[in-house]
C-alpha cells in the first residue's frame, strides 16, 4: 500500500491540519507565555513543520508491522523506539534551527525550560499520527473485505443460476442418438434431418450464457426443435398445440427457462401414460407482463416416480433470483391437465 | 428360438429387429411398447429371450420383470440410468447402452444364446440383480400383479409387509397383494427411516404405527393404525428405537 498522505492530493489536508495545529500553538505561546508574535510564529512553525516531516516517516513503522497477536510485544518495542528516536531528533533539530535565528534572552531561557513540554507534545503527536495511520489501514482493510464479499456474493448468485439452469437431460440425448442410429437403416433422409435438428437444439442450448435474455421467438423455436425430436421418438403419441400472440414475439425471457417445463410435460405426460398426450403452449401479454402457459394431459391414476417438482422449483427460484420477485410461477393441477404459468416481467435486466 | 422386443420407442424396436434378422435361429414373436403388453406377450409366447428397455411408460422394465415367473434370458437396454448400470455391473446380466454398435449387439446376443437352456442359473442371476438394484436405488413404489391385472402401489399406501414362504404379502390401503421377492431384498430397497424390519417376517411402515406395548420380558407387540398387531423381535426393537428416536 502506498503512503496514504503522499498519494493523490492527500498531502493537502495533511499539511493544512499541521498548519492549523501550529497556528493554535503559536497563538498560545503569544498569549500565555508572553512571547512576541513573530518569535511565537517562528517557534511554532519550526517545531510543527519538523514533526510534520517526522509524521510522514511514522507510516513505515505502522505499515510494516502486522495486527498479529504474537507480534504485539515487538510492535510495542518498535513504537517506543520510534517515538523516543523521533522526539530526541525532533527536539534536537528544533534547538539547532532555532539557534540559527537571533532571539532575545528571555526566549532562550523559555526554550530550555520548554524541552520537557515539547517532548510530551512529541509523544502526543506521535500517538495521534500513528493512530490515524492505523485507522486508515483498518478502513482500507474493511473496504477490501466488503468488496471481496460483494464479489463472492455475485459469484455465488451466478453459480446458483448455473445450477438452476436447465441441464439437458442425458436420457434425451442418448435416446435421440439411438433413434438416429435406427433411422440410418430405415430412413436415411429422416436421419439426416434429425441430426440437423438435434445439432441446432444443442448449439442453442449449450452455447448460452447465464444471464442472457432471449426473445420469445428464439426460445419457442428452440422448444419446437426439442418437441420435433421427441416426436420422432414417440411418434403419434405426442401432440403439440401452439398459440403465441404476435405482440410478444420480441419480449424477453431468461434463456432456456421453458426447457424444464417441457421436459416435465414429457416426463409426466408421455412417460407415465400409454395413450396420446397433447402438450399446449400459450404466450400472451397481460398488464406489462409476458405470460407463458405450458400444459399437458396426464394420467390421473399414474403413481409417479421420484424427482417430482424439482424442475419446477428450480425454474421458480431462477426467476426470483433474476427478477427479485417471488411467485412468478404458478402451478394448476386439474383432473387430467397439468398447467404451469410463468409471469415474466419486461424490464431491462442486465 | 423365440424372442420378444419390449421398448416404448418404435425406432428402437426397429433397430433391434433389423440387427436380429442376421440371426436365422431367432424369431421375433412379439413387439411391445410397454410393460403391460410385454407381460401379456411373455405369458402368451413363453419366449427364450427378451430385449427389454428400462425406462418405459407406467412401469419400468425392471418392474415388469419382477412380475414374470421363470423369467427368460434378458438383454436390457437403457440410454442413461446410473442405478441400472450399477446393478448390471455387479451382475453377469448383459445390457446395451443406447446407442450401441451392431458388433456390441451381436456379442450380447451370442452371450444370451449360450445362456438359454441353463434355467437355474438364470433365476439365481435375476435374484442377484434384484438385490444389487435394491442396494443402489431406493424404491418409491411397488408393482404387483393380481390375476391379469397389474397394480402400482405407492409406498406411502403400504401398511406393512409380511413374509409368506417365497412370497411377501403386502398389506396396503388397496388390500393385500402377494409378490415374489425375498424379505432381505425388499428391506434393502425400502427407504431408510420410513420402514423398519421389526421381525424376521415383518417390515412395518413407520407412519402406520399406533403404539408399542411390552408383552413379556424382552418381547414387544406393535399395534398398527390399521388394527393389526405384530410381534417385535429383540433386534427389531432396537431398530425401532433407533428410527423413532426414543
Amino acid at each position: 500500500m502506498q503512503h496514504p498522505f503522499l498519494k493523490n492530493k492527500n498531502f493537502i489536508p495533511y499539511i493544512v491540519a499541521w498548519l492549523l495545529v501550529a497556528a493554535i500553538y503559536g497563538f498560545a505561546l503569544y498569549s500565555f507565555y508572553g512571547l512576541e508574535w513573530k518569535t511565537a510564529l517562528e517557534d511554532s512553525l519550526v517545531f510543527h513543520l519538523l514533526f510534520m516531516g517526522l509524521g510522514l516517516a511514522y507510516w513505515f513503522n505502522v505499515r510494516y508491522s502486522s495486527f498479529d497477536k504474537s507480534q504485539m510485544f515487538n510492535q510495542v518495542i518498535s513504537h517506543l523506539a520510534a517515538a523516543t528516536l523521533s522526539i530526541v531528533a525532533g527536539v534536537f533539530l528544533f534547538k539547532t534551527i532555532m539557534n540559527l535565528f537571533e532571539h532575545e534572552d528571555t526566549y532562550t531561557e523559555f526554550m530550555v525550560s520548554s524541552y520537557p513540554l515539547r517532548a510530551a507534545l512529541g509523544v502526543l503527536y506521535y500517538a495521534i499520527v500513528v493512530l490515524i495511520y492505523y485507522l486508515i489501514l483498518y478502513y482500507d482493510d474493511l473496504n477490501q473485505k466488503t468488496q471481496r464479499q460483494a464479489q463472492l456474493e455475485s459469484m455465488l448468485k451466478s453459480s446458483e443460476l448455473e445450477m438452476l439452469k436447465s441441464q439437458i437431460n442425458p436420457h434425451f440425448i442418448f435416446n435421440s442418438l439411438n433413434s438416429i442410429s435406427s433411422l440410418t437403416i430405415i430412413n436415411p433422409e429422416q436421419a439426416r434431418e434429425m441430426v440437423v435438428k438435434l445439432s441446432d437444439f444443442l448449439r442453442y442450448s449449450l452455447g448460452k450464457e447465464n444471464h442472457q435474455m432471449n426473445s420469445v421467438d428464439d426460445e419457442i423455436n428452440n422448444i419446437m426443435l426439442y418437441l420435433d425430436i421427441e416426436r420422432v421418438r414417440f411418434g403419434e403419441r405426442l401432440k403439440v398445440e401452439k398459440e403465441v400472440s404476435k405482440e410478444v414475439k420480441d419480449f424477453k425471457l431468461p434463456n432456456l427457462i421453458l426447457q424444464p417445463l417441457f421436459e416435465n410435460s414429457i416426463k409426466h405426460g408421455i412417460y407415465e401414460s400409454l395413450g396420446e398426450i397433447t402438450i399446449q403452449l400459450k404466450a400472451w401479454k397481460e398488464g406489462g407482463l409476458l405470460k407463458i402457459e405450458v400444459s399437458n394431459e396426464f394420467d390421473p391414476n399414474a403413481v409417479s416416480r421420484k424427482g417430482k417438482g424439482i424442475g419446477l422449483k428450480n425454474v421458480s427460484e431462477r426467476l426470483s433470483l433474476i427478477y427479485g420477485v417471488n411467485q412468478l410461477l404458478e402451478v394448476k393441477r386439474g383432473d387430467n391437465i397439468f398447467t404451469v404459468r410463468l409471469d415474466v416481467p419486461q424490464t431491462e435486466i442486465e | 428360438m423365440k424372442a420378444i422386443i419390449i421398448d416404448d420407442e418404435n425406432l428402437a424396436r426397429q433397430l433391434i429387429k433389423t440387427y436380429l434378422s442376421k440371426f436365422e435361429e431367432i424369431e421375433v414373436v412379439a413387439e411391445c411398447a410397454d410393460g403391460f403388453e410385454g407381460l401379456k406377450a411373455i405369458q402368451q409366447h413363453k419366449p427364450n429371450l427378451i430385449f427389454l428397455d428400462i425406462q418405459m411408460p407406467k412401469i419400468t422394465g425392471f418392474e415388469m420383470l419382477e412380475l414374470v415367473e421363470n423369467p427368460p434370458v434378458v438383454i436390457f437396454s437403457t440410454a442413461f440410468d446410473q442405478y441400472a448400470i450399477k446393478a448390471f455391473e455387479l451382475n453377469a446380466t448383459d445390457y446395451l447402452l443406447k446407442p450401441y454398435s451392431e458388433t456390441r449387439f451381436q456379442e450380447a446376443v451370442k452371450k444370451a444364446l449360450a445362456k438359454v437352456g441353463q434355467k437355474e442359473n438364470n433365476e439365481e442371476e435375476f435374484e442377484n440383480l434384484k438385490e444389487s438394484r435394491a442396494q443402489s436405488e431406493s424404491l418409491d413404489r411397488i408393482v404387483v400383479k393380481t390375476g391379469n391385472k397389474i397394480q402400482i402401489l405407492a409406498l406411502t399406501e403400504v401398511h406393512h409387509f409380511e413374509a409368506q414362504d417365497d412370497y411377501v404379502a403386502i398389506h396396503s390401503i388397496e388390500g393385500k397383494f402377494l409378490k415374489l421377492i425375498r424379505m432381505k431384498t425388499l428391506e434393502q430397497g425400502l427407504p431408510e427411516g420410513d420402514f423398519v424390519r421389526i421381525h424376521r417376517s415383518h417390515i412395518v411402515n413407520v407412519k402406520e404405527i399406533e403404539k408399542l406395548e411390552l408383552y413379556e420380558k424382552d418381547s414387544y407387540l406393535l399395534y398398527l393404525k390399521s388394527g393389526k398387531t405384530l410381534p417385535v423381535s429383540r433386534t427389531g426393537h432396537s431398530k425401532l428405537k433407533e428410527v423413532l428416536n426414543y
